[in-house]
């Protein structure tokens, strides 16, 4: 049998920071639950609620999660006017905000429908790579396998579509892509030093957070994350509100 | 878009092929499993280091030809082939072996100390 040693957990303190709202109140119960009993020792949890009112935000800190916080921004934004993906990219700039002010090591992003296995930030710090996440399914926890991926866009943010496309199975090992999303994902302080702030841009096919900030990596410092895709999460976002934000197919 | 759909097609038919429905996600990564078959990884690629490194090494004063160049290609293969044996070591240096023996209900149980009894105390 092995177990994490306790002076890396103690050296490395972990924050798991993602935003949420009501819209993902059909999983979030039991969403908050599993992360109550995730093995990592050193781990604080942070939510950022974007819903309209505060009440989410209340039901979230009634559930009791050990070393969770919620900060709610649903008064700063103009639900009228700005779309889910700048909000969204706000509030990722919120969480590294947050990041870096305190003495975290590693952040953690989660989507707020991913469920990963209890032990998954162990496996990845073990890997010691700048960015290493898990595989988890765009289709929703019942659907097809397959990893997520974001499209990219030809608006010179991003790379052709052609050239750096990246689809890739569950089934494959431990792999560098350029767009996989970051619904979990294991990030060193070091690159939250260096990409502080996301800058936002509309483009066509409507990019979310994940795309903005994997391509500062790529076009940044040319890194790739890895996915260890022998291991997966699974994504319970395939109720109809998913398919209502994203505005195009799953894959 | 046309490489776009066709590469969409390939995807579709993979996954067809790998189908994973209803399948439910694990509740823990299995540590010890992962480490057993890396350090039997190790030991093949240990195997195929020392065998590039003995071709490299015999042919090394060989410049030219069908010899140079697989030489070359072995030595791309063990600079990878090191590379991974190194980030595998790295992975099993976070972890680290203890027994199971005092493990009850999958928690560690505390070691209790034995008192001398008044038997033994005489």
């Amino acid at each position: 049998m092995y177990r994490f040693k306790k002076e890396i957990t103690d050296k490395n303190k972990v924050l798991l920071a993602c935003p949420t709202s009501e819209k993902k109140a059909y999983i979030q119960e039991a969403w908050l639950k599993h992360l109550s009993k995730l093995s990592y020792p050193n781990l604080d949890i942070l939510i950022v609620d974007n819903s309209e009112t505060i009440d989410n935000s209340k039901k979230i800190e009634s559930y009791g999660i050990k070393n969770l916080k919620v900060i709610w921004v649903g008064d700063k934004i103009d639900f009228k006017k700005d779309s889910l993906r700048l909000i969204m990219t706000r509030c990722t700039n919120l969480i590294f905000k947050y990041f870096l002010k305190r003495n975290y090591s590693h952040w953690v992003s989660l989507e707020s429908d991913n469920f990963p296995p209890l032990n998954f930030i162990e496996h990845l710090m073990a890997q010691n790579k700048s960015c290493a996440g898990l595989s988890y399914f765009h289709g929703g926890g019942i659907q097809l396998s397959h990893t997520i991926m974001h499209r990219i866009t030809k608006t010179g943010h991003c790379i052709d579509l052609k050239c750096k496309e990246t689809y890739y199975e569950v089934t494959g090992g431990f792999i560098p892509v350029y767009q996989c999303g970051i619904g979990c994902m294991l990030v060193k302080r070091n690159v939250i030093k260096k990409i502080p702030k996301l800058e936002y841009f509309d483009s066509a096919v409507g990019l979310f957070p994940d795309a903005f900030f994997l391509d500062e990596l790529y076009q940044k410092f040319n890194y790739f994350p890895y996915i260890d895709t022998r291991h997966y999460c699974i994504h319970y976002n395939n109720d109809k509100i998913w398919e209502g934000i994203h505005n195009s197919t799953n894959v | 878009m046309g490489g776009y759909s066709q590469q969409y097609k390939r995807l579709k038919n993979n996954i067809m092929m790998n189908k994973t429905d209803n399948k439910k996600a694990p509740e823990v990564i299995d540590i010890t499993k992962v480490i057993l078959e890396f350090k039997e990884d190790i030991k093949v690629k240990l195997e195929l280091v020392i065998e590039y490194e003995n071709y490299i090494k015999k042919y090394k004063k060989v410049k030219v030809g069908e010899v140079r160049i697989k030489s070359l290609e072995y030595q791309t293969k063990l600079n990878k082939l090191k590379a991974e044996i190194e980030s595998r070591i790295t992975y099993m240096n976070y972890f680290e072996e203890h027994s199971t023996r005092n493990i009850k209900d999958g928690k560690e149980a505390k070691v209790v100390e034995m008192k001398p009894t008044k038997k033994n105390k005489k």
